[in-house]
């Protein structure tokens, strides 16, 4: 059971609090380790010339593979109801973990999902941390969750969480 | 009238989102000066914020912004909270994406409305385009209500109202459209010497 926890804290301070988690086999940690994450271009390198790789050699190029697991953990500031830039930008760099072709799933277009060695579907859970996130940003932080599990295929489970404090309410 | 067009599409050149701010500036005409800029490069803020009106054109990535408009907002909320504008610009958003429902984009409009309350700047309205990179080679006949969409939002932006976010989507069945999608992707995928195959089953990592 691989478990991927994708945060945009400090990675030292996240390791430090959470030091149960270092130098696990079943546990990958995505954050900001690379330097600058540069952005997703816009050019389906990663669904038609090297597919399930990302062109761009930052060091973050394999995102589409490494964003998949048996149970997605993220971590991210609330900006404007949605991720902070370097989560969402994992996720953007990640598109390459699907394919380009489209279905309809549950009467909406969606991408085919390449076949996956699961047993379970996807346990995806997100937590986005603030101080003073607002009634409109929650809202629609909840439907951008809702269509996020939709992406990830069908029977994702998981919940989402706002939170105050990362490092004492996050169940790691 | 001043407008700023930001354009939120990472690619240099060819992307929908800067056809998009070419028809509306078009359609502007001699209603409005158009200053252009561009998310990718954080800067002539004060150029933005002399404008009366912000309009975000934009591709959906992953159900949201791309992650280079956040870091734009962010700045651009940085720099307005440091050097308060004299007026307050109006905000407007148009996104669009290559799945066939516009309703998708909800969420990232949202993500504008909610930038622009935090910086105390009036959001006014979005567009969300479904089917847009493949709006181009569509008939006439069945961009209609895209079409009138872009049409009824435009007529938001010119007399400066707010309204309910507009959704389009195009006059053929979603059938059609995943066949036409699916379609569309294999010659780039032979020009590359790849099959369906090598997408559905990648080779790993230095293979």
């Amino acid at each position: 059971m691989m478990k991927v926890i994708i945060h945009d804290l400090d990675p030292e301070k996240f390791i430090n609090a959470f030091p149960g988690l270092k130098d696990r086999d079943d546990v990958r940690i995505i954050a900001e380790t690379q330097g600058i994450m540069k952005k997703c271009i816009g050019c389906f390198g990663c669904w038609i010339k090297t597919p399930a790789h990302c062109i761009i050699q930052d060091g973050y190029n394999e995102m589409p593979t490494q964003f998949d697991g048996d149970e997605k953990i993220i971590i991210s500031r609330c900006v404007y109801g949605g991720y902070s830039r370097f989560v969402k930008n994992v996720f953007d760099r990640s598109i390459g973990s699907g394919t380009p072709f489209f279905e309809i799933r549950n009467g909406e277009l969606k991408h085919v999902k390449r076949e996956s060695t699961r047993k379970e579907p996807e346990n995806f859970s997100v937590y986005m941390y603030g101080e003073n996130i607002t009634d409109r940003e929650k809202e629609m932080m909840t439907g951008l969750f809702i269509a996020n599990k939709a992406n990830m295929g069908p029977g994702t489970t998981g919940e989402l969480h706002f939170i105050r404090d990362v490092y004492k309410e996050v169940p790691l | 009238m001043k407008l700023a067009m930001i354009m939120g599409s990472p690619k240099p050149k060819g992307s929908l989102s800067a056809r998009l701010i070419e028809e509306m500036t078009t359609a502007i005409g001699n209603s409005g000066e158009v200053l252009l800029f561009n998310a990718a490069k954080t800067e002539r803020f004060d150029e933005v914020l002399s404008c009366d009106r912000l309009v975000f054109v934009y591709p959906l990535y992953y159900d949201s912004l791309p992650s280079h408009v956040i870091t734009y907002l962010e700045q651009l909320d940085a720099f307005i909270k440091a050097h308060p504008p004299e007026k307050k610009p109006s905000v407007y958003a148009v996104c669009n994406l290559g799945f066939y429902e516009g309703y998708q984009t909800k969420w990232s409009l949202g993500r504008i409305q909610c930038w622009a309350e935090a910086v105390g700047f009036s959001w006014k309205a979005g567009l969300g385009l479904g089917a847009g990179p493949f709006l181009p080679h569509l008939p006439p006949e069945v961009r209609q209500r895209t079409d009138k969409g872009k049409e009824q939002f435009l007529q938001l932006l010119l007399s400066d109202s707010a309204g309910e976010n507009i959704y389009t989507e195009p006059e053929i069945t979603k059938e059609m459209f995943v066949e036409m999608g699916n379609g569309g992707w294999i010659p780039q995928l032979e020009a590359n010497g790849l099959t369906v195959d090598d997408v559905m089953h990648p080779k790993p990592k230095h293979d």
